[in-house]
């Protein structure tokens, strides 16, 4: 207990509020762009936090998670594009909400909504995910691995549009996490004489590449294209206020109207967030579905339904805490923004796992503080901030893209002091560009490469334990439980999947 | 999609082929002394033959059993974003060569410059300006407020 209140105190501290803070604030503007999104503001800004500890540090990363999550409601309330994939079932309500003068109600119901769903998450993070560890730690190499296995195919099955290809993708991500020196002999493996390959191939170079330059390419030729094919640049509503008070405010009677669907969706939310892969674009319109259905008047969700930007939001809000309980209890990160969050704790000294709670108890109880407190300043930065963020989605891109490409430049190389990391990202970007446009997942291929030296460790702990005698698995029943759950989940998945669950990669 | 799938199947298989009979043979040892329960060798070549069994079988699959009418004039890259490609390759490597040999305040407002043009910005002061105060005030705050050396 002491350990618990200890970490919590530590994120109540002036500089970690204030990191907090800026994250959000960050968080909440990159997410409002429209082509930006939560885990390419964090891939850039890791090597931000070098100079932080770990708990500022992460407490940063989890603030621009969190703003930015909210963020990609503002552009799809006020001019009809998400700001993020999550968002796409705010726009159905959102959108005709400003379109009937109601921009700023429909904000201020979306900020309400996601700041709920995601303190409801964090909270069930909280009570859940030190019970988790514990019953994790109960298992050997050979359930590690199965699960390990189970999570990897599972994610690939779930993203993209065949199932194939989310396998080819994580199983090459596992490859290039062998590159580097192996951690059983030190046998330098496929580094062709590189010195800088003998520590692996760089995570931040391998996540800024394939998150943000291959996005921020693909946003680049969308203009290089329209101007070749001379295509007029879309005419967006401007954020006007309403001289009419009440088309401003979310009443009492307006917010506890919506406060069932709120809950039911921070729950869907929540239980979603924490499956790895199921992502919060499923979680937004399971939300949005499930409010209309519950609904006496169903017929007005998409008319402009303050109960539809609430459903919506709560949903896909309430994936963020959610997500990392598999990350910090298992290893396992749940999407894109925990696995960049996981790669950021390792580079800090923190080992994401089962031990994670007795070896750093008191950094994480400190994260939990912070995740909580920077809900409020979500709501706090978010409520002051509307008509300037709402100014922030007006910024022409052909100058903020060319920007976020050099920072790109600069927080790869930041990490290794090293001009090797910016031809590895330039790389990456490139291959992270083509198998976007191929449909090969790169979620799939990210979380494969974190994950792939502790699935090679667990592998070579099973291998001698059971090498000689493969037949005493069979008095394993958990790994056999998750052997056969990765077989049914490929067999499943590559027979049909709803249209709902192909999440863009 | 069905012809971009065979293409980058077929790429794959023959990626695959050559890391396990030519690159991981050569460029990881076999049988160094201290490995226990496996290999240095054995999770790339584990990763790899799986690898290439997958792209085997996309490539089986959409070769033979998904045989499909359909024209291919919607493909995932058409012949624009491979221009496209090729162009920004040759910018992204120029901005390397000048981050390498001459420095971040070099590079950096090369590059802010070619993609302002790129996305269709054609006033040369705004593009003049963008490009010269953006690498600046990045470079200023990973210099000198944040003490990261930048090249």
């Amino acid at each position: 207990m002491d350990v618990i209140l200890a970490g919590l105190a530590q994120a109540f501290t002036f500089y970690n509020m204030a990191m907090i803070s800026l994250g959000v604030f960050i968080g909440i503007a990159v997410g409002a762009i429209p082509g930006l999104n939560g885990p390419m503001a964090i891939s850039i800004a890791v090597p931000l936090t070098f100079f932080m500890g770990p708990l500022a540090a992460i407490a940063f990363l989890v603030g621009i998670n969190k703003g930015a999550n909210f963020g990609g409601a503002i552009s799809a309330c006020l001019i009809n594009i998400p700001g993020a994939a999550e968002a796409i079932s705010t726009t159905f309500d959102g959108y005709p909400l400003t379109r009937k003068g109601k921009g700023l109600k429909a904000l201020k119901m979306a900020l309400y909504s996601s700041v709920f769903g995601d303190f409801f998450s964090d909270i069930v993070l909280i009570c859940v995910a030190a019970p988790f560890a514990i019953l994790a730690l109960t298992m050997g190499s050979a359930e590690l691995f199965a699960l390990m296995l189970f999570a990897l195919t599972f994610i690939a099955a779930l993203v993209g549009r065949s199932v194939i290809k989310g396998l080819i993708a994580a199983v090459l991500g596992l490859f290039l996490s062998t590159v580097g020196l192996d951690s059983e002999a030190s046998t330098p493996r496929m580094t062709f004489g590189e010195i800088e390959l003998e520590e692996g191939v760089s995570l931040l170079a391998l996540v800024i590449g394939m998150l943000a330059l291959s996005e921020i390419l693909i946003q680049i030729e969308k203009d290089w294209r329209s101007r070749k094919e001379g295509a007029g640049k879309g005419e967006s509503d401007i954020y006007k206020r309403s001289p009419n008070r009440e088309d401003n405010v979310v009443t009492w009677d307006e917010w506890w109207s919506c406060f069932r669907t709120t809950v039911r969706s921070s729950i869907i939310g929540t239980v979603i967030g924490a499956i790895p892969g199921l992502g919060s674009t499923l979680a937004g319109f399971l939300g949005y579905g499930a409010a209309k259905r519950a609904s006496k008047t169903p017929e007005e969700f998409g008319q402009g339904k303050l109960e539809g930007v609430a459903a919506a939001e709560a949903a896909n809000s309430a994936t963020v805490g959610a997500n990392l309980i598999p990350t910090l209890a298992l290893g396992i990160p749940g999407n894109l923004s925990a696995a960049v969050l996981l790669g950021a704790l390792i580079i800090h000294g923190l080992s994401p796992g089962p031990l994670i709670f007795q070896q750093h108890g008191q950094t994480i109880y400190g994260l939990f503080g912070a995740m909580l407190v920077a809900n409020f300043i979500n709501l706090f930065i978010g409520y002051g901030g509307l008509r300037f963020f709402a100014w922030v989605i007006t910024l022409p891109r052909q100058f903020v893209h060319p920007v976020i490409v050099l920072m790109c430049f600069c927080g790869a190389y930041v990490t290794t002091q090293s001009i090797f990391a910016l031809y590895l990202m330039v790389g990456f970007g490139i291959v992270g560009y083509i198998m976007r446009k191929l449909d090969y997942s790169i979620v799939a291929f990210i979380i494969a490469f974190i994950l792939g030296p502790m699935t090679e460790d667990a592998l070579r702990q099973t291998m001698v334990l059971f090498g000689e005698q493969p037949g005493l698995l069979l008095h394993r029943p958990i790994a056999l439980l998750f052997f056969a759950l990765t077989a049914v989940s490929i067999w499943r998945f590559s027979k049909s999947r709803p249209a709902i669950l192909q999440e863009p990669t | 999609m069905r012809r971009a799938d065979i293409i980058s199947a077929a790429l794959l298989v023959a990626f695959g082929l050559l890391v396990i009979f030519v690159v991981i043979p050569v460029w990881v040892p076999g049988h160094a002394e201290g490995n226990y329960g496996l290999l240095a060798q054995d999770a790339p070549y584990l990763t790899m033959i799986v690898v290439t069994g997958l792209a085997l079988f996309l490539l089986v699959r959409r070769l033979f059993f998904e045989r499909s009418d359909e024209s291919d004039e919607d493909a995932p890259i058409p012949k624009q974003s491979w221009g496209f490609l090729a162009l920004i390759s040759v910018v992204l490597i120029a901005t390397l060569f000048l981050m390498e040999f001459v420095g971040v305040l070099a590079g950096g407002p090369f590059i802010v410059a070619v993609l302002i043009y790129l996305m269709g910005e054609r006033r040369p002061l705004a593009i003049g300006v963008t490009s010269v105060v953006a690498p600046l005030a990045i470079w200023a705050f990973f210099w000198k407020l944040l003490e990261f050396p930048l090249p």
